[in-house]
């Protein structure tokens, strides 16, 4: 087994003249609860479609579970299980039927398949709505039905992103026993979220991302350093006051140009 | 690995992050619940602390806060927002409409813009070629003018009405759901989105062919001022009649049922269409009159009858009863009007909550279904390409866009069924006519991995295997063709006449789909165009810059097939000798074969290693 169950080394990705993603290097050990987080348009998400080999980098080498996944991408993603943030699925499938599918495409059995969707609808509570399109799914239901997609063929290392966002509290318990679960059974889980709270409770990991650089990473209570990870976040990206006094009509008051 | 061994207290500083990566003072022995406790009073809310808002927060009194606040901010949005826009909406939707044309060609790149281009050369010629068809009215005995103006009024307020249905003209403002938010009721919304309408391809070859028609219909005399006014009022009844049913289908599909139901009503009318077309068409050919009986009535009591009628009328000299026909015409005209403002309202305050992705548990039925593979396709294998030939044949049927397509493809069987149906043993040849139909079916694998789109992601991210994945959509493809064809060949066959024929049809099938989806398995990883969903005009297969992205390689791919096709397909009408068709049989199904698995072949070699592109290709936002 590699030392690390993830080692992104020296990733940059850029669109036209923006750098999403730069230089990026990053170690993160097995078992591993880790979190990601970053203001909007950190490159969040971009360094985890390339950690995924959805998106390939301009450079960099990604390794996971001992894999180069840029070299052997299928090997790669035999091990590691994806739930991006907003999940496109082929919501005109019931939940059952996406699950069937999704293991199908892992070339996996078929019984091995229909038994563990049994679980994993059972676990997260979508036992009821199995044989409903995913179409009919809440937000919340859409997620875990995504997380089952991502935990069926029992991946050592799950990537997530945002799996939080719009998941109503219940659903997001769900989530959160499984995944705590799923790295006490020794796989590494990374996501990233938006939410502190939640990273700062699940995670022994952090990496803050800030305008596509690594700009604190380390264990949770190193990286707060006597403060919440919110004061942290907000001191390490520098966020200033952008109203500055400017929406003063919102209050009432009059501007020179009403 | 590297990161911990750099990091040996566990806090990795950026290496060239902007922010400083201290704040460092806390000091360690953090990690005690009791911190979290500590720091209750949120960090942001420094950003709004009230002695630093340069005293904006003394207002804010109990009591008179709210009536000061809320009354100047109201003012604000009056004077801001909803000033511009009630002085002059029709100019502001205009603009808003033009802007959208704009953004919509810098979205779809250049080769959306040629195309784009072409259709509006289109739209002219095509448009000078019915106006200058419509200047020779002049010439006709006036007692038929009449005739012609119905038929004339009435393709042309069918076409404005069904286009935007089946997706021929569309563009944001057609959906009211995104006019909600404007600070514009009806009345004001009205005017302008009429004139919005009028803007395009559709406006201005309505507008040409019109300045034919008043050439053509226009008699020489004081009645002329009725014929223009009608011809005007047939304008406006056709674009508030297009406006009218767009809204009135948005306001059927506020939920995803309704969306279904909504989505199907568009091929049915086409549908309509079709067999009507067909049925004119019969009687032309026997040398019947076209406008009489049924057709007649049809076209009397469309919207666009009485304006054609009074056209007809001052064409013989009758004004009065010109004029007479003119309020018909005029009523029709405010009828619409008033039926679509009322719809209009209603859709732009009914919330689309109860619907949309979610008309969940909470309302909605919803449909239940247990397995992915059909019963009756035992024979699908239970590997990644069976999977994929599994949900491509149930999204064929649940999708409503690809059942609206597919049901479009039963058309040309129908029709003659219906048109020859009682005339047994009148045209053996019309059983070609689903041998044809695997061309359109066929077409429709040149974007195979179009129609999942960003979806895709859950094949990409279960391995790269597009030999599987296509193999599975060409599978599922063969699966449609040969149940079409076993039913469409016999009923078609009983209906014409056609059974000597039932084998060659069945050859020529079998070289067109090979052929077509062979093609359309390069095209498919060559030019891939994400088909998203579209919000802004359910009836449409994306928007304007997707269907426009489909043309060029549509067009070379229908030349290519076409070049490859023609040859089997004289072939097939000429020999009837049953040992020549024999012959011509197998070396269709050998052609048809090795034209598929070429196409198979060129397309994995291609896609082989390019996955992430693939994939970027059908998700083309890909954000940070």
């Amino acid at each position: 087994m590699a030392a690390e169950a993830i080692s992104l080394i020296g990733l940059r990705k850029s669109f036209g003249s923006k750098v999403a993603v730069a230089d990026l290097t990053l170690s993160i050990p097995h078992g591993s609860f880790y979190g990601l987080v970053g203001p909007n348009g950190a490159g969040k998400s971009t360094t985890l479609k390339m950690a995924t080999a959805l998106l390939r980098p301009d450079r960099g080498q990604v390794v996971v579970d001992g894999i180069d996944v840029w070299r052997d991408p299928s090997a790669a993603k035999a091990r590691m299980g994806i739930l991006p943030e907003e999940p496109r699925l082929f919501d005109r499938l019931s939940g059952r039927e996406l699950l069937t599918y999704t293991g199908l495409l892992r070339n996996m059995d078929p019984g091995v398949v229909a038994q563990r969707a049994g679980d994993l609808l059972d676990v997260l509570g979508l036992a009821e709505a199995a044989t409903t399109m995913v179409v009919d799914y809440s937000q919340g239901m859409r997620k875990k039905i995504g997380l089952a997609c991502a935990l069926l063929h029992a991946p050592r290392v799950l990537f997530l992103d945002e799996p939080f966002e719009s998941v109503d509290p219940v659903s997001a318990r769900t989530i959160r026993d499984v995944l705590t679960d799923l790295t006490d059974s020794g796989a590494t889980v990374v996501f990233s979220s938006h939410v502190m709270e939640t990273v700062e409770r699940l995670c022994d990991r952090v990496g803050i991302l800030h305008q596509g650089r690594l700009v604190a990473d380390g264990l949770t209570h190193k990286v707060r350093a006597g403060r919440t990870l919110e004061e942290a976040f907000v001191q390490l990206v520098g966020a200033t006051d952008t109203t500055e006094g400017r929406l003063g009509w919102l209050a009432g008051q009059q501007t020179p140009s009403a | 690995m590297a990161g911990r061994a750099a990091d040996p207290v566990g806090v990795t500083p950026s290496p060239g992050g902007g922010a400083p990566a201290g704040g460092g003072a806390g000091g360690s022995g953090a990690g005690e619940p009791s911190e979290r406790e500590r720091s209750a009073s949120p960090p942001f809310s420094l950003r709004w602390r009230p002695d630093s808002g340069r005293g904006r927060n003394e207002k804010r009194q109990p009591g008179g806060a709210g009536q000061a606040g809320g009354g100047s901010a109201g003012g604000a949005g009056r004077r801001g927002v909803g000033g511009p826009w009630r002085r002059s909406p029709v100019r502001l939707l205009v603009r808003l409409k033009l802007a959208l044309v704009r953004g919509g060609l810098q979205a779809v790149g250049i080769r959306g813009r040629i195309a784009f281009g072409v259709a509006w050369v289109f739209a002219v010629c095509f448009g000078l070629l019915a106006g200058v068809g419509l200047t020779a009215v002049r010439v006709a005995p006036p007692e038929r003018v009449g005739d012609i103006a119905l038929m004339a009024f009435a393709v042309l307020f069918l076409g404005w009405v069904l286009g935007p249905l089946l997706g021929v003209a569309s563009d944001a403002t057609m959906d009211p759901d995104r006019l909600a938010l404007l600070p514009l009721g009806p009345r004001q919304l009205i005017p302008g989105l009429l004139a919005t309408s009028a803007v395009g391809f559709g406006g201005l070859f309505t507008l040409v062919v019109l300045a034919g028609a008043v050439v053509g219909f226009v008699p020489l005399s004081g009645a002329a001022v009725v014929t223009v006014a009608a011809i005007a009022v047939l304008f406006a009844t056709c674009v508030t009649g297009s406006r009218l049913a767009v809204t009135a289908l948005s306001g059927l599909a506020r939920t995803r049922r309704g969306k279904d139901v909504a989505v199907a009503v568009a091929p049915l009318l086409a549908l309509a269409f079709n067999v009507g077309l067909q049925l004119l068409s019969r009687r032309a050919g026997e040398g019947r009159a076209v406008l009489t009986g049924w057709p007649r009535l049809v076209a009397e009591l469309l919207p666009s009858g009485p304006a054609a009628l009074s056209v007809g009328a001052a064409r013989q000299g009758h004004v009065v009863v010109a004029l007479a026909w003119l309020a018909p015409a005029a009523g029709v005209l405010v009828g619409a009007g008033w039926l679509w403002g009322v719809l209009l309202e209603r859709v732009l305050t009914v919330a689309e909550g109860r619907g949309g992705k979610a008309d969940t548990a909470a309302g909605a039925r919803p449909r239940r279904s247990k397995d992915l593979f059909p019963r009756l396709l035992p024979f699908l294998p239970r590997t990644r390409m069976g999977a994929v030939a599994a949900k491509d044949l149930r999204m064929t049927w649940r999708d409503p866009r690809l059942r609206a397509t597919y049901a479009a493809l039963v058309f040309p069987v129908l029709a003659p069924i219906f048109v020859y149906g009682g005339h047994s043993r009148v045209e053996p040849a019309l059983v070609f006519i689903p041998a044809g139909v695997m061309l359109p079916l066929g077409l429709q694998s040149l974007n195979e991995l179009g129609i999942d789109g960003a979806r895709y992601w859950t094949n990409v991210a279960a391995g790269d295997d597009i030999k599987a994945d296509l193999l599975g959509k060409n599978l599922a493809r063969a699966v449609v063709g040969s149940g079409f064809l076993v039913v469409a060949l016999p009923l078609l066959a009983a209906a014409t006449g056609g059974w000597s024929r039932l084998p060659a049809a069945l050859g020529l099938a079998a070289v067109i789909l090979g052929i077509t989806v062979g093609t359309g398995n390069i095209a498919s990883v060559a030019v891939p165009v994400p088909i998203p969903e579209s919000r802004t005009n359910m009836w449409s297969s994306g928007s304007m810059g997707q269907g426009l992205a489909l043309l060029g390689p549509t067009l070379l791919a229908m030349i290519v097939d076409g070049t490859m096709i023609v040859p089997f397909a004289i072939a097939s009408f000429l020999v009837h000798d049953p040992r020549w068709v024999a012959a011509l049989i197998v070396a269709e199904v050998a052609a048809g074969a090795g034209a598929w698995r070429a196409g198979l072949a060129i397309g994995v070699r291609r896609a082989r290693g390019r996955m992430p592109e693939l994939l970027e290709a059908l998700s083309p936002r890909v954000s940070g």
